[in-house]
C-alpha cells in the first residue's frame, strides 16, 4: 500500500531570513510569500488500519496546533494560487526524515516492512506571474541540489489535480555487480585512462610502481596460494588509490624539494634550501627540538593518533584536531560541511582509547556575497551566499544535534576562494589519562585474533571517492557520489554508547571510518598487529547491489572500527542494542604481514602491509620564488578598491562594515556555543553580549579536570597577506593565534599548535604554468611555521593539509581558473586559570585606555584596509617584528593579568587598532576619550604584531608602566561613559559606528 | 531524611544530561541516567522516583518535529503510568527539548492545544534571556522566587504556541495559574511572550531556556546562579517532604 502526505504549516509565517535575502537575490521574482511544507511517501506491506493512519498523521507526521496534514488521495483546501515545487530525494541520498519515520513506524505496526521517502514541498506565489522554468530556477537556485535532488513544479491548480498521483519512491537499482580485474602491464596512456576514468587520483610513477611490485615473482606465488593471479582486482587497485591518495598520504608535505631564489624582492629571503619533507623538516622536527630541549613537557601522543594529545592537568587530558572539507562543501555546501564536522568528531572519538569532544571550532572562507553582481559567476559555481548558508547551517546541525558547543571560529573573505571555499573544522576532547579498564589511554591494545567490528550506520554507494576526488582539481567530472548528507542523530547514538563501552572496557582499539572508508581504517588499524582479514558480506548495507569494491571505500558516515578481544564481543554486541546502535562483526585482526579481503568465500584482495603503506615513490618536486611572477592576482582581473570617503565618520563606517571586520554575531548565535554548561569564555562579551572574544575557554573541571582548569583555544588565519609573502602570512597567522591567547589570560608558555594547510596545487602540470611558485610559497610558509614556533615553544601537535584548492571552469565563455590564496589555519590551545581569565569589552568609565606594542604610526602598510581602499600603500613591505620581543612581552602581559589584573584586553588584528577600540567600547557599551587624531590612517589601520588594546583602572597607571618597561606602550585615553569616540580633533557616535559593524553580513 | 530520587533522561539524541543530573547531584540527590529502550521495558520503573529529567538536546534528530519521535514513544509506554506518578506527588522538570516532548505528550493541559515551533526568525539561537517570574504561579519548582532570572535559551523550535481562542486561552492559563516564564525580550515570538509553564497540579515544569546551564558563576555571567539554583532545590526539598 502506497500513501503520499503533504504537511503545511498553517500559518503565513515566512521566514524571515530567507525572504530578506531572496528579494535581494532574486527581485525580478517579487516573491509575494514562499510556504515550506513537507511531504512524506510510506510504502507498506499490509494496508494500515483507519485508526492507524489517524494515529500515523496526529501523533507522528505533524503537529496538529501549527500544522495542517493532507492525504494526496483525498480532497484538501490547499491554496490553488502561483507554484508548487517538491524537492525529492534521489535514490540513495541520505534521509533522515525518512529514517526517523520507519524508526517510529515500526512500533505504530509491528511485523510490517516500511519504506519512507520524504520530501520538501513549497508554495511559492509571486506579485507578478512568473514562468515554470523561472519558478524552477528559484527553487533550484535556493533550495535544491542536483546531485542530490529531484525537482518538479506545476502550477497550482494542475498541482491540485495531479497530486493524488505523485508518489514517489526512490530505489536504488544497481545491475549485479561484476568484480573487475586489471593487468597492469599496459602503455602509459592506458594506465593514465584508467586511473582517470575510476577517479584513481594516482599518477604515472604511482602506477608503474604497482605494476613493477605485481610483477615480482615472489608476491605472484604469493597471489596464487589465494587464487589471484597477476591482475589486480578493482578492490585491490581501490584500496592502494584511496592508502596513496594526497588526501590519506600527504605525498606533497612528504616530498623532497628543491626551493630555489630568483628572487626575493623584499621578502625574506631563505637562500636555497633541499627539504626532504616539509612535514619531517619543519614540522614534526619543530616538535621533536622543543621536546629533546625540555620545552613542552605537558606533551602525551603528538603525530601518530587521530589527534594531538596534550597533559595541561593530571586528570584530564586535552586532544585537539581540525580538518578541511572543502570539495565536498563546494559541492554540496550543507551535506560537505556537516560531513565535515562529524567526520572530525569521530577523529576524536578514535583518539587513544576513545576521547568525549567537548568544544568545536570552525573557520571558513568564502566570496563574499557581492562578487556575482561585481563580476558575474563563473559556471557552475553556486552563490556565495549559498554557500555560506549551506556550511553555516551543515556545522550548526553538526554541533548543535551532537551535543557539542561551537566556542571558536572566524570567517574570511576573499575572491580567491569563489572556486573552493575553505571549510575548517575543529573538535576538542577530553580523555582520562587512565581509566579502569586502560592503563595508557593514548595507546592502543589491539592483538591477533581481535574481532574487527564496525558500529554505526550502514553502507551504501555515498561517498565513494572521496579520498581521491579530493585529490583533484574540482571540475565537471566530479562524481556525484561524493556528495553525501551526514546524519548526527546516529553519530550523537554512536557517541554515547562508544564511551559507555569505553568505560566498561570493551574493545582494545578503535579509530574512525573517514576518508576511503574501511579500506583506510581497517588499513590503518592492521598495522598495529601486521595483518586483517575482512569479509565483506557481513557488512551490512543500505541497499543490496554494491560492488565489492564499493563496500571497502564507501564512505559512508557515522561509523567507527573497533577491535573487540573474542571474550568481550557479545557483552559489546549487547551494548550496542541497548543504545540502538548497529554493530556488526566483519572479520579479524592477524599478524600475516597482509590484508585479505573476501566476499562470499572468494578471495578478492590480498595486500602487503609493507607494501600498501610504505611502498610509495616518493615525490621530487621543484620550487622557485620570484616576486616578480604572482600568479595571485584577481582572478577576474579586476581591482574594486574604494576611494578613500573624505569624511572621517563615512570612512569609518566602511571600515568596520568591511566582510571581514563586520560582526558576524547573527551567525554565531545559530550556534549552540553553552551545550554541556562549561562554556567559560563565550564568543561575545560584554553588557549585552555583543563584543567579539578573542579566545573561546572551556572549563575543564566540567569534563573530569581539576578544579579551577581551564583550556582556552583561538585560531589565527592572516592569509592574505600570503598572496605575496607566505613566509610573513604565517608568522602573521601563528602570531595572531597567540595573542588571543594571550589576551584571554592563557599561560604563553604551555602553547600547543595546529597547522592545516589549504594551498593551490604545487604540483606542476598543463593547467597549473605556477605550480613552482605555489610549492616555494608552501615551503616558505613551513619554514616560517618552524621558525615562530620554536621561538614561541609551541609544539605543532597535530596538522592537516588539503593541496588542490582549485577551480577549472568558463567564466563569460573564457576558461577560468581559480586558485585559493595560499591559506594557513594556525589553531592554538593554552591552559588559564579562572584569576587570569580577561575579556575583550571596556568595563568601568574612567580607565586608563593604552596600545601594548608598537605604534606604527609613520607609514601605511598592506592590511585589510588597504586592501579596500585605495591609499598610497606598497604592498609588498609588511611592518618589521622581533619574535623575540613578542614572546616576551606576552609573558609580561599573562604575569600582569595575574597580579593586577586588566581591565579588559583585546587583540589588534583585520581593521587595525581602530577596529580593537570600536570592539572594546561596543562590547563595554562606553566609549573613549583619546589623546590621538582621527586622521591619523596608520596608527589606526595598520596590522602589525605583537598589538593589544587594554585597559587599567586609573589608579594602576605607574604599576602598569612599570611592569611593562622595557617594552612599547602608548597611552591613548581613558574610557569614557559616554557612548562616543572622542578623539583629539573630532567626535564620533559610537550608536552610528556599532550600527555600521553589526548590519553587514547576513547569512 | 531519605534522599530524593532523580531519573534523568539520556540516549537518543539528548544532550543536556550530564549537567541536568550534576544539577540535582550538586544537591545531594540520587540520580539514575535512564534511555528510553530501557523504560520501554520496564515503565512502571518511573513510580520509584520523585522527580523525572527531559533535559534539553535533539532527541531523534528533530525529525518529524522536535520532541515528536520521543513523546511517541512514551505515549507507548510510560503514558498509562503517568497518572499514578503524579498521584504520587512526584514532580516532572522538561528543558528545552525536554519541554518540546512533554507538550507533545500533552501533559500541560487536558482542554488546552499547546505547543512550540519554529522560531519565527527560522534560525536556532544561543543567547542569553531575561525571564520574568509570573505571579501567582501554582508551579512547585518556583517556590519562593519571584525576581526575574537570566538564563541562556539555545534552540531553533522554541516559539510557545497556543491553539484555538489565543487571548482566551491565554487568561485561561494565567487564571489557572500555569504561566510560570515570560521573556524580557521575546526571541522567538512565542505567544504572550511565554517561555515556561506548568501543568494544572503545578508539579510539571517546562520551559525554553536552560536553568541547569546556569549554575555556577563562572559560565553565568549575569549573576542568577543561586535564583537558577534554587529552581532545583525547590524541587529536591519538596521530593524530601
Amino acid at each position: 500500500m502506497n500513501y503520499r502526505f503533504e504537511v503545511v504549516s498553517k500559518e503565513q509565517y515566512e521566514r524571515e531570513k530567507l525572504k530578506s535575502s531572496m528579494q535581494k537575490d532574486f527581485s525580478k521574482l517579487m516573491l509575494q510569500s514562499v510556504l515550506e511544507g513537507k511531504i512524506f511517501n510510506i510504502e507498506s506491506s499490509e494496508e494500515l488500519t483507519k485508526q492507524e493512519l489517524q494515529e500515523l498523521k496526529n501523533e507522528l507526521l505533524h503537529d496538529p496546533v501549527t500544522e495542517n496534514i493532507y492525504v494526496s488521495t483525498e480532497d484538501s483546501d490547499l491554496n490553488d494560487n502561483g507554484y508548487y515545487s517538491e524537492i525529492l530525494l534521489r535514490p540513495g541520498v541520505t534521509d533522515n526524515s525518512g529514517a526517523g519515520l520507519k524508526e517510529a513506524l515500526q512500533i505504530l505496526r509491528p511485523n510490517c516492512d516500511f519504506e519512507v521517502s520524504s520530501g520538501k514541498l513549497f508554495q511559492i506565489q509571486t506579485k507578478e506571474e512568473i514562468s515554470l522554468e523561472e519558478c524552477l530556477d528559484f527553487i533550484n537556485e535556493y533550495f535544491a541540489n542536483p546531485l542530490l535532488h529531484i525537482v518538479n513544479a506545476y502550477p497550482a491548480k494542475q498541482y491540485l489535480e495531479k497530486r493524488s498521483s505523485l508518489y514517489h519512491m526512490p530505489k536504488v537499482e544497481k545491475a549485479k555487480p561484476v568484480t573487475g580485474f586489471y593487468d597492469l602491464n599496459q602503455s602509459d596512456e592506458k594506465l593514465l585512462k584508467w586511473s582517470k576514468d575510476n577517479c584513481w587520483a594516482l599518477d604515472l610513477t604511482e602506477l608503474k610502481c604497482i605494476q613493477t611490485y605485481f610483477n615480482d615473482s615472489k608476491v605472484l606465488n604469493q597471489r596464487k596460494e589465494k587464487s589471484l593471479g597477476q591482475n589486480l582486482s578493482d578492490v585491490e587497485m581501490e584500496i592502494l588509490a584511496q592508502t596513496w591518495s594526497e588526501h590519506c598520504k600527504h605525498k606533497i608535505f612528504s616530498a623532497n624539494i628543491e626551493y630555489t631564489e630568483t628572487d626575493a624582492g623584499p621578502f625574506k629571503k631563505l637562500s636555497n634550501l633541499k627539504v626532504n619533507g616539509l612535514f619531517p623538516d619543519f614540522i614534526r622536527s619543530t616538535t621533536e627540538e622543543l621536546k629533546k630541549s625540555g620545552e613542552a613537557d605537558y606533551l602525551v601522543s603528538v603525530f601518530s593518533d587521530n589527534a594531538g594529545i596534550v597533559r595541561y592537568d593530571e586528570k584530564m587530558d586535552v586532544c585537539v584536531k581540525v580538518e578541511t572539507h572543502n570539495s565536498p562543501s563546494a559541492l554540496d555546501p550543507y551535506g560537505g560541511a556537516l560531513t565535515g564536522i562529524l567526520g572530525v568528531n569521530r577523529d576524536i572519538l578514535g583518539t587513544g582509547i576513545g576521547a568525549k569532544p567537548i568544544a568545536n571550532m570552525d573557520v571558513f572562507c568564502f566570496a563574499d556575497k557581492s562578487l556575482p553582481d561585481r563580476v558575474g559567476l563563473p559556471d557552475r559555481l553556486l552563490h556565495p551566499s549559498r554557500i555560506l548558508e549551506g556550511v553555516h547551517l551543515g556545522v550548526e546541525d553538526g554541533g548543535n544535534k551532537s551535543g557539542i558547543p561551537t566556542i571558536n571560529g572566524s570567517i574570511h573573505f576573499d575572491d580567491s576562494y569563489a572556486g573552493k571555499p575553505l571549510v575548517y573544522v575543529g573538535t576538542i576532547g577530553a580523555l582520562p589519562p587512565s581509566t579502569e579498564h586502560y592503563p595508557e589511554t593514548h595507546t592502543k591494545n589491539q592483538k591477533p585474533g581481535d574481532y574487527i567490528v564496525v558500529a554505526g550506520g550502514r553502507v551504501g554507494s555515498d561517498g565513494i571517492h572521496g579520498a581521491t576526488f579530493s585529490s583533484l582539481a574540482l571540475d565537471e567530472n566530479a562524481p556525484a557520489t561524493a556528495v553525501q548528507i551526514g546524519d548526527p542523530f546516529t553519530q550523537k547514538k554512536l557517541t554515547d554508547f562508544l564511551i559507555e563501552a569505553r568505560n566498561q572496557g570493551l574493545y582494545s582499539s578503535l579509530t574512525d571510518n573517514g576518508a576511503g572508508g574501511i579500506s583506510s581504517s581497517i588499513g590503518e588499524m592492521a598495522e598495529l598487529t601486521n595483518g586483517a582479514s575482512i569479509q565483506l558480506e557481513k557488512v551490512p548495507l543500505k541497499y543490496a547491489g554494491l560492488a565489492s569494491f564499493e563496500i571497502m571505500i564507501s564512505e559512508s558516515q557515522e561509523r567507527m572500527s573497533f577491535s573487540v578481544p573474542p571474550n568481550k564481543l557479545e557483552s559489546f554486541l549487547n551494548l550496542a542494542k541497548s543504545f540502538e546502535v548497529e554493530a556488526c562483526e566483519i572479520g579479524n585482526f592477524t599478524d600475516t604481514g597482509f590484508l585479505e579481503v573476501s566476499h562470499h568465500g572468494e578471495c578478492l584482495a590480498y595486500l602487503e602491509l609493507e607494501f600498501m603503506h610504505n611502498g610509495l615513490p616518493k615525490k621530487n618536486l621543484k620550487a622557485n620564488f620570484s616576486v616578480k611572477e604572482n600568479p595571485f592576482q584577481a582572478w577576474h582581473g579586476k581591482d574594486f578598491r574604494k576611494k578613500l570617503p573624505k569624511n572621517t565618520k563615512e570612512l569609518f563606517m566602511e571600515v568596520l562594515s568591511l566582510p571581514n571586520i563586520a560582526s558576524k554575531e547573527n551567525l554565531v548565535r545559530n550556534y549552540d556555543h553553552e551545550v554541556g554548561a562549561a562554556t567559560f569564555g563565550k564568543p561575545f562579551t560584554g553588557k549585552n553580549s555583543d563584543g567579539p572574544s578573542d579566545a573561546g575557554v572551556i572549563d575543564m573541571s566540567a569534563h573530569g579536570g581539576s578544579n579551577n582548569s581551564l583550556l582556552a583555544v583561538s585560531n589565527g588565519a592572516q592569509n592574505l597577506f600570503a598572496k605575496h609573502d607566505a613566509y610573513y602570512a604565517s608568522i602573521a597567522s601563528v602570531d595572531e593565534c597567540t595573542r588571543n591567547l594571550v589576551a584571554t589570560g592563557a599561560d604563553p608558555e604551555m602553547l600547543s599548535i595546529l597547522d592545516n594547510y589549504c594551498w593551490p596545487d604545487p604540483i606542476p602540470s598543463n593547467t597549473n604554468p605556477d605550480a613552482q611558485h605555489k610549492m616555494a610559497q608552501l615551503v616558505r610558509s613551513c619554514f616560517a611555521l618552524k621558525e615562530i614556533a620554536l621561538e614561541y615553544k609551541a609544539p605543532l601537535i597535530s596538522g592537516k593539509d588539503s593541496m588542490k584548492n582549485d577551480f577549472l571552469g568558463k567564466h563569460n565563455g573564457q576558461d577560468v581558473k581559480i586558485s585559493v590564496s595560499p591559506s594557513l589555519l594556525v589553531t592554538g590551545v593554552a591552559p588559564l586559570k579562572e584569576e587570569h581569565f580577561t575579556s575583550t569589552n571596556f568595563k568601568n568609565s574612567g580607565d586608563s585606555i593604552y596600545l601594548i606594542g608598537e605604534k606604527l604610526s609613520d607609514e601605511l602598510y598592506t592590511s585589510e584596509f588597504s586592501r579596500n581602499f585605495l591609499a598610497d600603500v606598497d604592498e609588498s613591505i609588511f611592518p618589521s617584528f622581533s619574535l623575540e620581543e613578542n614572546y616576551n612581552l606576552y609573558k609580561v602581559i599573562h604575569k600582569y593579568c595575574g597580579e593586577l589584573k586588566f581591565s579588559s584586553l583585546h587583540d589588534i588584528s583585520e581593521g587595525g587598532l581602530f577596529t580593537a577600540l570600536s570592539e572594546s567600547c561596543f562590547g563595554g557599551k562606553l566609549g573613549a576619550k583619546l589623546l590621538i587624531s582621527s586622521k591619523n590612517l596608520s596608527l589606526l589601520f595598520n596590522e602589525g604584531l605583537g598589538r593589544f588594546i587594554a585597559s587599567i583602572p586609573q589608579e594602576d597607571e605607574a604599576a602598569f608602566e612599570n611592569s611593562f618597561a622595557g617594552h612599547s606602550f602608548t597611552k591613548l585615553g581613558s574610557v569614557s561613559e559616554h557612548y562616543t569616540l572622542e578623539f583629539s580633533d573630532e567626535l564620533l557616535s559610537l550608536n552610528e559606528l556599532e550600527k555600521a559593524w553589526k548590519e553587514t553580513v547576513n547569512a | 531524611m531519605h534522599k530524593a530520587k532523580v531519573l534523568v533522561f539520556s540516549g537518543n539524541g539528548i544532550n543536556c544530561e550530564k549537567e541536568s543530573a550534576q544539577a540535582f547531584f550538586d544537591l545531594g540527590a540520587e540520580v539514575d541516567f535512564v534511555r528510553l529502550k530501557n523504560l520501554e521495558a520496564e515503565p512502571e520503573m518511573i513510580l520509584k522516583y520523585n522527580i523525572l529529567m527531559f533535559p534539553g538536546g535533539f532527541s531523534f534528530g528533530d525529525e518529524l518535529g522536535s520532541g515528536q519521535i520521543f513523546s511517541y514513544r512514551l505515549k507507548k509506554s510510560i503514558k498509562p503510568h503517568l497518572d499514578q506518578y503524579l498521584k504520587n506527588k512526584g514532580l516532572i522538570l522538561g528543558v528545552c527539548n525536554g519541554f518540546q516532548i512533554l507538550s507533545k505528550l500533552g501533559v500541560f493541559s487536558n482542554e488546552l492545544a499547546l505547543s512550540l515551533s519554529y522560531n519565527k526568525s527560522g534560525r536556532f539561537i544561543n543567547r542569553w534571556v531575561n525571564l520574568k517570574v509570573e505571579k501567582n504561579n501554582r508551579c512547585a519548582w518556583l517556590k519562593d522566587i519571584d525576581e526575574d532570572i537570566a538564563m541562556p535559551a539555545r534552540h531553533g523550535e522554541g516559539r510557545f504556541v497556543i491553539g484555538g481562542d489565543l487571548e482566551n486561552n491565554f487568561q485561561k492559563l494565567l487564571s489557572n495559574g500555569q504561566i510560570v516564564f515570560r521573556y524580557s525580550e521575546n526571541i522567538n515570538s512565542s505567544d504572550f511572550d511565554i517561555a515556561g509553564i506548568c501543568d494544572e497540579t503545578g508539579q510539571i515544569l517546562g520551559l525554553m531556556p536552560h536553568p541547569e546551564a546556569a549554575l555556577k558563576p563562572g559560565i553565568n555571567p549575569f549573576g542568577s546562579e543561586k535564583l537558577c539554583q534554587q529552581i532545583f532545590k525547590n524541587a529536591v526539598e519538596y521530593a524530601k517532604a
